[in-house]
């Protein structure tokens, strides 16, 4: 239950950028700056259940969401450096960084299984939430060609990471 | 003088046997995309090469064990391998279980 207050943030930031896009939407620097956030959010949970988890299977999935989120994150800055777009806050991923803080506070606190599952819950939830806003904000909302194409591109590895992280949950839930 | 033609009708055989053998063999391609192999079976004969291109942002691997390694091919990159044995090499991403795919080697 405690998780429902963890993912919240997450859920209400990628809303809010749902309710931007009807508005007129994000800009594509403030695009660029959702991808880069949602990125390094990942990133920085990996690498904290990578020095946490003694489960090899959390392990290894920390590994990925390490290796696969940099490898996005520095195409997603090399793009914005050639369009000269330099990458911009907005509500949602200032809400999405607030959202991060609190889920690594909570991380912090545990360890063993309790961590492993906490931290399991959560990329399930986070990546079902990337997923929806790459759907309904951030490539519908994309001005730019190459910028829309990255995001694209990316979604099949968000896809998959859900999935990997689904079927660990089952393990690691019971 | 019959054996001198003898002999160079057999270079000549030789010589164009080896050429049709080396034009006999092909370069096939696979495509890392969307988190999966295509082909996802791919039959090859001996001495062919199939190269291995990832078009996703994420890194991925060609792995069976130590006879197919391609180690680490990071986004826009490409990987090649000669097939030298025949048989069923079935291959998996050691960074993304789910995906895998078949090479066979005729």
């Amino acid at each position: 239950m405690k998780m429902a207050w963890l993912i919240i943030p997450v859920v209400s930031a990628l809303a809010a950028g749902v309710a931007s896009a009807q508005g007129g939407g994000p800009s594509d620097p403030q695009i660029a700056g959702i991808v880069v956030t949602a990125n390094q959010i990942d990133i920085d949970a990996g690498k904290l259940a990578k020095s946490r988890s003694k489960n090899k299977e959390i392990q290894a999935f920390a590994d990925q969401m390490i290796t696969d989120h940099t490898a996005v994150n520095k195409q997603a800055v090399a793009l914005a450096n050639k369009l000269k777009v330099k990458p911009e806050d907005s509500d949602t991923s200032k809400s999405l960084k607030e959202g991060a803080s609190k889920n690594t506070a909570n991380l912090q606190k545990l360890s063993g299984a309790a961590f492993d599952k906490a931290y399991i819950d959560h990329e399930v939830a986070y990546h079902q939430a990337v997923l929806d806003a790459i759907d309904k904000v951030l490539i519908p909302g994309a001005k730019n060609d190459e910028l829309k194409a990255l995001i694209v591109k990316v979604r099949p590895a968000i896809a998959s990471h859900l999935d990997h992280a689904k079927m660990i949950q089952g393990k690691v839930g019971k | 003088m019959l054996r001198r033609i003898g002999r160079a009708a057999a270079l000549a055989a030789l010589v164009l046997f080896s050429g049709l053998l080396l034009g006999a063999r092909k370069d096939h391609r696979v495509s890392i995309e969307a988190m999966k192999y295509a082909p996802q079976s791919l039959e090859v004969d001996v001495g062919d090469t199939v190269t291995w291109t990832n078009r996703d942002p994420v890194p991925h691997t060609v792995s069976a064990g130590k006879s197919v390694e391609s180690g680490t091919i990071e986004g826009d990159r490409e990987w090649k391998y000669v097939a030298r044995q025949k048989g069923r090499v079935d291959y998996i991403c050691r960074f993304h279980p789910g995906m895998q795919a078949t090479l066979i080697v005729k």
